[in-house]
């Protein structure tokens, strides 16, 4: 169990490396899906190994899929409408909330 | 091992064959695992040219069927009646000139015909050919098929992209909106067959239907799912996008070459698969009276592809609006209502 | 059976993080689209290790099937934007020392805490489907209920968002 637990930290790291250094939006939000994945994987290893019978690992991680899933498709849908708007799509060039 | 056992019960051969070589490497010293790596290629072998011999055969028929549906015959040169017709092309796109094009990803220009024609052929590792010929009996069989469907349908979406070219783009964003519209109905038709049968498993959905076809007890479904799935593989009526006379060749535009012949084989693959499929979850697999399971099974397949090959050369196209229209507002309320009364009269 | 247990384990782990390295260093968009779908596909592949096989095939028909999607068509919507073809890196030194730092700190405490926790058991038997629907429709209906409004609100946004003004013109798709 611990290899799942460093791998999901480790996959994790790398997410959160991406969501900091990245300039283009849509590079953050896929550090972010990593980020989701490696808390994903976390979990379901817990949840194998402390406690195989119950179901409650197995749904918590499909909830959170699915939310994820939901708030990528929404977050890109209003950095689509902010590119059109501010002419860029470069994170630290959209720095106004007018408009 | 007699005559009749080889035909009719194949699982109970399948069986003995893989005992026998598991034996055989036990006695000689070689772990079990590397028998079972030995027999797993083996398997994947036979299932490789099954596919591939099939898809082969499959353009052929297309070339004839078409052929004769406008009183014409078809390829009647190469071969008795043009069936060595497909050895002729494969060798002609062998040859041919792949093309390097200027100010193309060529890491993912590569990539995805090999990845597309790889994610159509998973789709048959989960499909019951005849009792115990299952490559993998997966518990989640059906939802196995429409991941790698899932999948490959974004390697046509990065082949039209990665190529350069403004049609080819334009394209592949309508391919993929198409394919994923109709990926949902298809599924949701897919599950009432999955409530009758009380498993996702492909080998006890076709169990379930001893007695009585799923046809006969989901027509809708049936129906439904036999649309989705052409909008899926993006055959006639729905191929607006590859036809000769739109679009150049849709995706596929820049491609020649044993590329282009990738993509051409991973289409028909696609389109014997939903047709395995078809038979699997609504015309009772390999079952039936008096022949083996094997030849039911290619028969009902086979019945289902001339189907859908007499559709491309009966209706006209769909426009790309009216096709997400006709998705979107009609197949998937109906496949809805569908799962909604299968699931009402399965509790009472 | 072990054996082949620890090689897949350390197959799909060196593809998966291969690949999401790949994802955060590389400056080429549809690459980096690429290897995000082989990452969610690692992923799935490491769900089906730990006997969750509904949810490594759900992950992979959500994720590597349609968020791979939404990826790929808002690259392709934003590409003549400026800002698409600079440098996409900054503050690489310091986010390498948080990141160190956090891993660090992670596998300190795995590996020194949690040492006895869990039991070695590698394969067990996995849950049915027939259990996790069950439990789904039960005890957690009312977060069920609530995922399905998420998303209602995330379509309909979505779409709001995105929609053209009336009379602005042929643009997009159609």
């Amino acid at each position: 169990m611990n290899n799942f637990l460093v791998l999901g930290a480790l996959i994790f790291a790398i997410g959160a490396y991406g969501v900091l250094t990245r300039r283009n939006v849509v590079f953050i939000f896929m550090g972010l899906e990593i980020m989701f994945s490696g808390v994903g994987i976390t979990l379901a290893a817990f949840a194998q190994h402390i406690q195989p019978a119950s179901a409650l690992g197995q749904i918590f991680i499909l909830f959170i899929l699915t939310v994820a899933a939901a708030e990528t498709a929404l977050g890109l849908a209003i950095f689509l409408r902010l590119a059109k708007t501010h002419g860029t799509v470069q994170a630290d060039k959209i720095n106004e909330l007018k408009g | 091992m007699s005559l009749w056992q080889l035909l009719y019960e194949p699982d109970r051969w399948a069986d003995e064959i893989n005992k026998l070589i598991t034996n055989w490497g036990l006695q000689l010293g070689i772990p079990v695992f590397i028998t079972q790596l030995f027999l797993m290629i083996v398997v994947a072998v036979i299932l490789l040219s099954f596919i591939l011999l099939n898809v082969a055969f499959l353009t052929w028929l297309e070339r004839k069927v078409a052929g004769h549906i406008q009183v014409r015959h078809g390829p009647m040169r190469t071969g008795p009646h043009g069936i060595l017709q497909p050895v002729a092309d494969g060798i002609k796109l062998l040859f041919k000139e792949s093309i390097t094009l200027p100010f193309v990803d060529n890491f993912i220009y590569t990539l995805s015909p090999a990845m597309m024609f790889t994610a159509a052929m998973l789709t048959y590792i989960v499909l019951p050919f005849a009792p115990g010929w299952v490559v993998a009996p997966l518990d989640y069989g059906l939802i196995f098929v429409f991941a790698a469907g899932g999948v490959s349908s974004f390697f046509v979406f990065t082949a039209g992209w990665s190529s350069n070219n403004k049609y080819s783009l334009l394209a592949g964003m309508r391919t993929i909106a198409q394919v994923i519209s109709y990926e949902i109905p298809m599924i949701l038709a897919a599950l009432g067959v999955a409530l009758f049968a009380g498993s996702l498993n492909l080998v006890e959905i076709v169990e379930a239907q001893k007695g009585l076809w799923n046809i006969v007890v989901q027509p809708l479904g049936f129906l439904l799912f036999l649309t989705a799935a052409l909008g899926e593989t993006h055959r006639a009526p729905f191929d607006l996008l590859e036809a000769e006379q739109e679009l150049v060749a849709g995706y596929m535009t820049e491609y020649s070459g044993m590329r282009f012949a990738l993509f051409y084989l991973g289409e028909y693959t696609h389109m014997f698969a939903a047709a395995a499929l078809m038979t699997t979850l609504y015309l009772g697999g390999w079952q039936g009276p008096y022949l083996p399971p094997v030849v039911w099974f290619l028969l009902k397949a086979y019945a289902l592809v001339l189907l859908i090959m007499w559709f491309r050369w009966t209706y006209p196209r769909i426009r790309i609006d009216h096709l997400m229209n006709f998705s979107w507002k009609f197949i998937l309320p109906l496949a809805l209502i569908n799962l909604g009364v299968t699931a009402l009269v399965l509790v009472w | 059976m072990d054996v082949l247990y620890n090689l897949s384990f350390w197959l799909l782990a060196i593809i998966t993080v291969g690949s999401a390295l790949m994802v955060v260093t590389l400056k080429n968009l549809s690459r980096a689209v690429i290897f995000l779908v082989i990452f969610f596909l690692g992923v799935g592949g490491f769900y089906f290790l730990m006997q969750a096989k509904f949810l490594a095939l759900i992950q992979v028909v959500i994720y590597a099937g349609a968020v791979a999607v939404i990826f790929a068509f808002v690259i392709m919507l934003t590409p003549g934007l400026p800002g698409t073809k600079i440098r996409q890196s900054l503050n690489q030194g310091v986010a390498l020392i948080i990141t160190g730092l956090f891993l660090g700190s992670m596998s300190l405490l795995i590996y020194k805490q949690l040492a006895g926790a869990g039991k070695a058991a590698g394969i067990e038997k996995s849950l049915s489907l027939k259990d996790l629907g069950q439990v789904l429709f039960t005890d957690y209906l009312l977060p069920f209920e609530l995922v399905s409004f998420v998303l209602l609100v995330a379509l309909v946004g979505a779409v709001l968002l995105t929609a053209r003004e009336r009379g602005e013109g042929n643009g997009g798709l159609e």
